[in-house]
C-alpha cells in the first residue's frame, strides 16, 4: 500500500483580538492510497481547517503536509500553490460552488482545461464521470436551473474528473435533505469503490461517516480514531 | 514530440481565460452582452461617439476657417523696408521669385494694400483696400484672377471694365448697406509725408461691381479689392507695388519657400508669413487644438472610470467564481487576465463601435438636426396653437441657422490621424483601467471567499 499524504504534527493558531486560539495542536495523519476516511467532530473544533491546510487553502503554522511523497512547502517555495491545488486535489464543499456563468459540463471539465487537457477529451471525461452520478441529461443545464442534490453530485463529478491523487470533501451533505443525502451517499460511497477514489470526509452525517473504513474524530486539536 | 505536446498544452491553458472571460462578457444563455458589460460599453460608445461628432465638428470649423484665411490671403509677403516703402522693379522680382521656387509657388504678383476711409453719402467708415493685378481680356475689359474670393453678387460676374471699380465684402455690403452700382469714395494716404503738409490725402470715386465672400469676417466686413492699375492711379504711384505676394500649393512649404527666396530678397525687403500676419488667428486654433484635446481626454477619462467601476463590479459579481477557480487551481495570472480581458475586449469592441457611429452622425448631423427641426416645427404647427387665435406658439424654428454667415452648411472635418490616436489611447486606457481592479481579483485568497459565503 502507497502512502498517498501523510500530515506532521500540524498546528494552526487563529489569533484575533488577543484571544488565541489553538485549533490543530499537532495533527498526524497518513492516508493510503484507496483510503476512504471520514472525521467528525463538534461544531468550530477545526475539521474545516484541516481539511482547507490539506487542500492548500489555508497554512499551517507549523508542522508538514506531504503529498505523494512532496512537501507543500515545496509547492510554496517552487511552482506555487496553484498546481497543488489543480493536480493533487479534488475538493468538495458544503455548498456545492458550481459557477453559474457555465454549464454543468463546462463547470465539471474545468479541472480538466486547467490541467491542460484538450477541450475533446475534457469534454468526454466530463460526460462520462456525468453519467457516473446520474446527470447525464444535465450537462447542458446552467447551475440555476437545477436542484440541490443534482447540484452536489455536479460538484463531485468535478472533484474527480481530473482523477486527483485525492478527494477532500468539507460536508458534502450538510445543505441536502434527508432524501438526497441519501442518494448522494450511495452514489458517493459506490464512485469511491468502483473507482478506488482516496477519499477524505468532513461530516456530521452518520449515514456517510459509517460508509468510511477508517473512522476519525477530532477532539482538542488532536486527531482520535474510532 | 514531448516539446511540442508541451507548448500545446502551454497554449491550451493561455487560452482558457479568453474562454472565461468571454462568457461573463457574454453572460449566461440567451442574453447578448451581461449586464455589466453592457455599462461600460455603453459608457465608451457613447463616450467616444459623442467625440467624434464634437472632434469633427470642431474640426470642420477650423477647417473650413482655415481655407477661407489659406485660399485667399497671400502665404508670402514681401515688403520693401527702406525708402518709401514702394517696389518699383517689381516685375523682374516676380520672375525671379517665380523661378526660385519652381512647380511650389501657385502664383506670384504684385499688391497694393492699404488702409483707407470709404464714405457712401454721410457715412464713414475706416476700410482696407487691397489692389491685386486683374487678368487683362482686353477690349478695356478685366478677368476675375484665379485666387479670388467666391464673388456672392452678382451670381454670374466674368468681366469687369478697366476703371475704377471695386469687389467689396458681402458683410461689409450688409453693414453699409451697399448695393451693386453704388458709388463710393475711397479715401487714401498720396505721395510723401512732409513736414510741412504731412500726408496729403487724395480721393476717388468707386463703382461696386461685386460682392465677394471669403468666410473670414475680418475680410469680408473691411476689405476692398481693386484692380492693381486702378489702385496705382488713386496712390499716385507709378508702375510700382507695395508687396510682392505669393501663393503656394502646399502650406507645409511656407518655411522652406520662405528661405528659398530670401536669397533674392536681402537687407532691403522683409519677409512675413500668413502665420505672422494672423497671429491671433493661429493662437486662437491653437487654443481650439489644445481645448479640443483636453475634451477628448475628459471623454476618455470618463468612459475609462465606467470600466473601472464595471470591471469591479464584475469582480465583485464573481468573487465565488474567483474562490471556485482558485480552489480548482487557477493561477494568479489567469485571474488577472481573465478581468483585464473582460475590460479590455469591451474597450475594444465599443471604442470601434463608437467612432464608427460617431462617424456615421456627423455625416448625417445635418440631416438629423433638419429632422429635429422640422419635428420641432410640426408640433408646433399642430399641436402648441393659441387657443383663443389659433396661432402656432413656434414655427420656423431653424437649428442651423440659414441666413447667418457661417453656418449656411454644416462643415464636418474628420483628422483620421487624431481619431486614431484618440482610440489608440481609449483601448490603451481601457486595458489599465480594467487592471486595476483585475489586479485586486488575482489577490483574493480563496480561503477568505469559501469561509466567507460557508458560514
Ligand atoms: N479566520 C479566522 N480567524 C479567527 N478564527 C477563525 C478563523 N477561521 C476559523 N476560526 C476559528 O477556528 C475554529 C475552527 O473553525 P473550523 O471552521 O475549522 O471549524 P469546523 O470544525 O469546521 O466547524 P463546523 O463544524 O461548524 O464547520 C473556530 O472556532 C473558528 O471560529
Ligand atoms: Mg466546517
Amino acid at each position: 500500500m502507497s502512502v498517498i499524504l501523510e500530515t506532521k504534527k500540524l498546528v494552526k493558531t487563529y489569533k484575533s483580538d488577543e484571544v488565541q486560539v489553538e485549533v490543530l495542536k499537532g495533527v498526524d495523519l497518513i492516508i493510503n492510497k484507496g483510503d476512504f476516511l471520514s472525521i467528525r467532530g463538534s461544531s468550530g473544533v477545526g475539521k474545516s481547517t484541516l481539511l482547507n491546510i490539506l487542500g492548500a487553502l489555508d497554512k499551517a503554522d507549523s508542522g508538514e503536509v506531504c503529498i505523494e511523497g512532496k512537501t507543500l512547502n515545496s509547492y510554496f517555495n517552487e511552482d506555487g500553490l496553484h498546481l497543488y491545488r489543480r493536480e493533487k486535489v479534488g475538493f468538495i464543499f458544503q455548498n456545492h460552488y458550481l459557477m453559474s456563468d457555465f454549464t454543468v459540463l463546462e463547470n465539471v471539465m474545468m479541472p480538466l482545461l486547467l490541467n491542460s487537457v484538450d477541450r475533446k477529451t475534457a469534454k468526454n471525461k466530463a460526460l462520462e464521470v456525468l453519467d457516473n452520478v446520474g446527470l447525464k441529461e444535465r450537462a447542458k443545464h446552467y447551475p440555476s436551473q437545477i436542484s440541490g442534490g443534482e447540484s452536489q453530485r455536479a460538484a463531485v463529478a468535478r472533484a474527480i474528473v481530473h482523477e486527483p491523487p485525492i478527494v477532500l470533501a468539507d460536508e458534502p451533505t450538510g445543505n441536502l435533505d434527508t432524501k438526497n443525502s441519501e442518494n448522494f451517499v450511495d452514489i458517493f460511497a459506490r464512485l469511491q469503490k468502483e473507482r478506488d477514489l482516496t477519499v477524505l470526509v468532513v461530516t456530521h452525517d452518520m449515514n456517510l461517516a459509517d460508509k468510511a473504513d477508517k473512522r476519525f474524530k477530532l477532539y482538542d486539536g488532536l486527531l482520535f480514531t474510532v | 514530440m514531448k516539446e511540442t505536446r508541451n507548448i500545446f498544452k502551454k497554449i491550451r491553458l493561455s487560452l482558457l481565460p479568453f474562454f472565461i472571460a468571454f462568457r461573463y462578457i457574454k453572460g449566461r444563455g440567451g442574453k447578448l452582452l451581461s449586464v455589466n458589460t453592457r455599462l461600460s460599453f455603453i459608457g465608451v460608445f457613447t463616450g467616444t461617439s459623442l467625440l467624434v461628432v464634437v472632434i469633427s465638428v470642431f474640426g470642420g470649423f477650423q477647417e473650413q476657417f482655415k481655407k477661407s484665411l489659406f485660399e485667399f490671403d497671400p502665404h508670402l509677403i514681401i515688403k520693401n523696408e527702406t525708402g518709401d516703402r514702394k517696389i518699383k522693379n517689381w516685375r523682374p522680382l516676380v520672375e525671379k521669385t517665380k523661378s526660385a521656387l519652381k512647380e511650389k509657388a501657385s502664383s506670384v504678383e504684385g499688391m497694393i494694400q492699404s488702409p483707407a476711409i470709404v464714405r457712401k453719402q454721410s457715412i464713414i467708415d475706416y476700410v482696407f483696400i487691397r489692389a491685386q493685378q486683374f487678368k487683362d481680356l482686353g477690349d478695356n475689359r478685366l478677368g476675375i484672377p484665379e485666387n479670388f474670393p467666391e464673388i456672392v453678387q452678382p451670381k454670374k460676374l466674368e468681366s469687369l471694365p478697366n476703371e475704377d471699380v471695386c469687389v467689396v465684402g458681402k458683410e461689409m455690403a450688409f453693414l453699409l448697406d451697399l448695393k451693386i452700382g453704388d458709388t463710393i469714395e475711397l479715401v487714401v494716404p498720396r505721395g510723401q509725408f512732409t513736414l510741412k503738409t504731412g500726408v496729403p490725402p487724395n480721393m476717388r470715386p468707386y463703382t461696386i461691381v461685386g460682392f465677394f465672400k471669403t468666410g473670414y469676417y475680418d475680410h469680408d466686413s473691411r476689405l476692398v479689392i481693386i484692380p492693381l492699375e486702378s489702385a496705382q492711379r488713386l496712390f499716385g504711384i507709378s508702375d510700382a507695388v507695395q508687396q510682392i505676394i505669393v501663393r503656394l500649393h502646399d502650406m507645409n512649404d511656407l518655411y522652406f519657400a520662405r528661405s528659398q527666396i530670401s536669397k533674392i530678397y536681402r537687407f532691403l525687403y522683409s519677409i512675413r508669413t500668413i502665420e505672422d500676419e494672423h497671429r491671433n488667428f493661429f493662437a486662437a486654433l491653437n487654443i481650439e487644438k489644445t481645448v479640443q484635446v483636453t475634451i477628448v481626454f475628459m471623454f476618455i477619462i470618463a468612459a475609462m472610470v465606467g470600466i473601472v467601476v464595471a470591471t469591479y463590479n464584475v469582480v465583485r459579481s464573481k468573487k465565488r467564481d474567483i474562490g471556485i477557480l482558485k480552489s480548482l487551481g487557477i493561477s494568479r495570472n489567469a485571474i488577472l487576465m481573465i478581468f483585464t480581458l473582460n475590460g479590455f475586449l469591451t474597450g475594444i469592441f465599443a471604442t470601434i463601435m463608437g467612432i464608427m457611429f460617431g462617424i456615421f452622425l456627423s455625416d448625417n448631423l445635418e440631416a438629423i438636426l433638419l429632422f429635429f427641426e422640422s419635428l420641432i416645427n410640426k408640433i408646433g404647427l399642430y399641436y402648441v396653437t393659441d387657443i383663443a387665435t389659433g396661432d402656432a406658439y413656434w414655427e420656423n424654428i431653424r437649428l442651423i441657422p440659414k441666413n447667418v454667415y457661417y453656418f449656411d452648411h454644416l462643415p464636418i472635418h474628420y483628422d483620421i490621424d487624431f481619431l486614431q490616436a484618440a482610440g489608440f489611447v481609449s483601448i490603451l486606457l481601457s486595458g489599465i483601467a480594467a487592471f486595476i481592479p483585475a489586479w485586486s481579483a488575482s489577490r483574493m485568497r480563496p480561503i477568505d471567499i469559501i469561509r466567507g459565503s460557508d458560514t
